[in-house]
């Protein structure tokens, strides 16, 4: 078996290029005996003294990056910014597109709920590991590859604009009111008008008439106190952890039986579903939408909000105590 | 550490022996990153080797080349301005190369 001395050595040549490696194996054999000769001078045993030697000289793979110039990162400093700019890029870019496209594709080509719904989980994980793993194999490549310029030079214009804190913005309160008023009119409306017309020429409402007794005026009536949560915040200048909490509150309640509703298959109108000839069975995918974006929409309102509550106390706060309206550290 | 390692073997010195006289003047370096740095120096003609056989093992003898000599005077050059810009900063007069 060969000594630790000798497997050091070897480890080290490996890592180094082969025309360099006979010169580099005489030297780092050399600098062993050197440090090894040296503790046994102060009386230490040979084997203790090869051990210490060689945890001196370090790892093998960090030293043989010494005396081949290699890097020990995969993207440096030089190219990390840029890095991790694309990243973000195609990640907000690419994995949406793909995740959309196989939701409706496969609820288009068949249209089972759970089908769609793993098919539409795996095609979002698998293109986010894609486009992690593509993006780093090319970068460190590059990094490799020895250019030390860089790929495009930062300038100022490339500063993203900062999110205005504080005082709600009338424009944001306004969308969100025609947002949830429409929706509760639609609620209304979509009873009394229909594109699909029974044998008498009445209208075939979308969603179940069989909700008016409890579910539609539940939803309609949280659907404008929403829209009167939006106003009172406006008034109160921004997100306090009380409004949160309502507003939570509120989305939950609307979420929930909805998604309930949608899973059990009770939200539409049999009589509508089933009278549209161009899309048959229309019932199960039309459902698995309603489900998906429910969730989405009040999952995204929760998080928005959250973040945005500290950040308006933070304004208030300062603005109360007469400063000019902070940055966002 | 450049600095040091072009300033110290202005006679033939091996890796060990330097690492020592580095360590007893006050500079520890470690053995992994002084190896590489004194063949990255041998190569750009900053130091000059030669392999020593007639001891009882083999050592390469390093000794500052010309242009070696030349960059440590520059560079001894940099460090003084430096030096001088910190003291000037730091409320004091500049010092002069001869007031140490």
């Amino acid at each position: 078996m060969a000594t630790l001395s000798e497997r050091y050595v070897a480890a080290v040549c490996r890592g180094v290029p082969a025309a360099a490696r006979a010169d580099v194996e005489l030297e780092v054999a050399a600098a062993v005996e050197d440090l090894v000769a040296a503790r046994r001078e102060d009386g230490i045993e040979p084997a203790a003294a090869e051990r210490e030697a060689l945890l001196e000289l370090g790892d093998p793979v960090r030293l043989a990056a010494g005396y081949s110039g290699r890097q020990l990162q995969l993207i440096g400093p030089g190219l990390y910014p840029h890095y991790i700019r694309l990243l973000a890029v195609l990640l907000a870019t690419i994995v949406p597109v793909v995740t959309i496209a196989v939701l409706l594709g496969t609820l288009l080509s068949n249209g089972d709920p759970g089908e769609t719904a793993s098919a539409t989980v795996l095609a979002a994980l698998s293109t986010t590991g894609h486009v992690l793993f593509w993006t780093t194999a090319v970068f460190a490549l590059v990094e490799r590859g020895g250019t030390t310029s860089s790929p495009v030079d930062w300038s100022p214009e490339m500063l993203r604009d900062l999110p205005q804190p504080g005082p709600a913005r009338l424009g944001d309160t306004a969308a969100s009111i025609v947002l949830q008023a429409g929706t509760a009119a639609y609620l209304v409306w979509q009873h009394f008008r229909s594109p699909i017309h029974d044998a008498d020429g009445h209208a075939v409402p979308l969603l179940d008439p069989a909700l008016w007794t409890f579910w539609l005026p539940y939803l309609i009536v949280l659907l404008l106190a929403g829209a009167g949560l939006e106003w009172l915040r406006y008034r109160a200048r921004g997100w306090t952890w009380s409004f949160f909490a309502a507003n939570a509150a509120i989305d939950l309640a609307f979420a929930v039986p909805v998604i309930v509703l949608a899973a059990a298959g009770s939200l539409f109108n049999p009589a509508f579903t089933s009278a549209v000839d161009w899309w048959p069975e229309a019932g199960g995918p039309l459902a698995v939408i309603v489900l998906v974006c429910t969730a989405g929409v009040t999952l995204w309102d929760i998080v928005d909000t959250a973040r945005k509550t500290p950040r308006d106390q933070r304004a208030l706060r300062e603005l109360r105590a007469g400063i000019s309206p902070a940055r966002p550290s | 550490m450049v600095v040091a390692c072009l300033a110290t073997p202005t006679t033939p010195g091996y890796g060990y022996a330097l690492l020592d006289t580095l360590a007893s003047a006050g500079l520890a370096v470690d053995a992994n990153t002084l190896y590489p740095l004194l063949r990255r120096l041998e190569k750009q003609g900053l130091l000059e080797a030669q392999w020593n056989t007639e001891e009882s093992r083999p050592r390469k003898f390093y000794r500052t080349s010309p242009a070696g000599t030349e960059l440590l005077e520059q560079m001894l050059l940099e460090w003084q301005s430096l030096h001088g810009s910190i003291t000037a900063l730091r409320g004091g007069t500049p010092a002069s190369p001869t007031d140490h």
